[in-house]
């Protein structure tokens, strides 16, 4: 049966008391007999547990934790491929849009009454949007307006196929 | 900033830098691995992790690099027996490691075979052992490395002991 002192053995026994809380556990030790048994069965624990080998790491397996490195770093690479190409399409998503949106409002500048486009209220008013997707800028304002965005698009991308690993 | 706080540092770009925690740090938390896990493959799978997981996290530097290694270790090692547990016992057995390999973390004395009986006990159980009867950490050093309050350590490794001396006393 233990009795309520045996935490404090423990500490004790683990050299986690202060002086004068070690004393009065000495002297608990020398009028207890279960306390003094478990302060006993604790050395013989410590001893046999002295005995467990805890084998040593082998030269292959850190030769293999330096390897998980190169393996973690090209993986950090792969995944910031993956983001820069995300980063890529969004860009070329954008250069699309404004691509589209330079387009219908040429559309709608060269559809609107009168011609010049100055009134721009009333030209969204009489042109349905229907209508606006009909006609398309020159293909040289196209181009003009979106090559910055492709190129810069495409170069990413193609950069990223470069095979990261070294 | 002390050496293995800027080993730490540097060990996410400078692969010297990595196997000069490999070197300082590998063979300490691998002996704690190979104790918690019972086999090669776990133990090192779990330094593994815990010196990658390290290098890509931010050491604050509340205790020693060493103790927040031990710490991240210990997590790693609860977390792996967590899963292990939801698996089917069938296939825990086809992973099990030789019985050779085994037996080399066993104890020397086939009388009294602690290693076996430190398997039987829970992981939590395990932890405090490991670390007080086998490392020497002091209440405090535990308490910071499996980030638990140190009155929780106490209990937690009273019990274990406790438990460990009915299964001692057995033999």
């Amino acid at each position: 049966m233990n009795c309520e002192q045996s935490s404090q053995v423990q500490a004790y026994y683990d050299n986690e008391l202060p002086a004068g809380e070690r004393a009065a556990v000495e002297r608990h030790l020398a009028e207890c007999g279960s306390c003094s048994e478990l302060l006993s069965d604790l050395r013989a624990m410590s001893l046999e547990m002295a005995k467990v080998s805890r084998p040593a790491m082998s030269a292959d397996a850190r030769r293999r934790l330096e390897q998980a490195w190169w393996a973690a770093r090209d993986r950090g690479v792969l995944h910031l491929a993956e983001w820069l190409t995300a980063a890529a399409a969004a860009i070329l998503v954008g250069a699309l849009l404004f691509w589209s949106d330079t387009g219908a409002h040429a559309n709608r500048m060269a559809e609107a009454p009168g011609g010049n486009g100055m009134n721009v209220q009333a030209m969204n008013v009489q042109m349905p949007s229907e209508q606006t997707d009909v006609m398309l800028p020159p293909v040289e304002a196209r181009d003009e307006v979106a090559s910055n965005e492709v190129d810069l698009a495409e170069w990413i991308a193609s950069d990223l196929s470069v095979d990261p690993a070294h | 900033m002390d050496e293995d706080s800027e080993l730490l540092k540097r060990g996410r770009r400078d692969p010297k830098a990595f196997r000069a925690l490999i070197e300082r740090h590998g063979p300490y938390l691998y002996g704690i691995a190979h104790t918690l896990s019972g086999n090669a493959a776990d133990a090192e799978d779990l330094v593994q992790e815990t010196l990658l997981g390290a290098i890509r996290s931010e050491f604050r530097g509340e205790s020693s690099v060493r103790t927040w290694l031990v710490r991240i270790l210990t997590n790693r090692a609860a977390m792996l027996r967590r899963t292990r547990r939801r698996r089917p016992e069938a296939e825990l057995k086809a992973e099990q490691a030789p019985p050779s390999a085994k037996d080399a973390a066993r104890a020397v004395d086939a009388k009294v075979d602690l290693a076996g009986m430190l398997d039987q006990l829970s992981i939590e159980h395990r932890q405090v052992i490991i670390l007080r009867e086998l490392d020497g950490l002091s209440y405090e050093e535990m308490a910071a490395a499996l980030g638990l309050p140190r009155g929780t350590v106490e209990s937690r490794l009273h019990r274990a002991r406790e438990e460990l001396r009915r299964r001692f006393k057995g033999y």
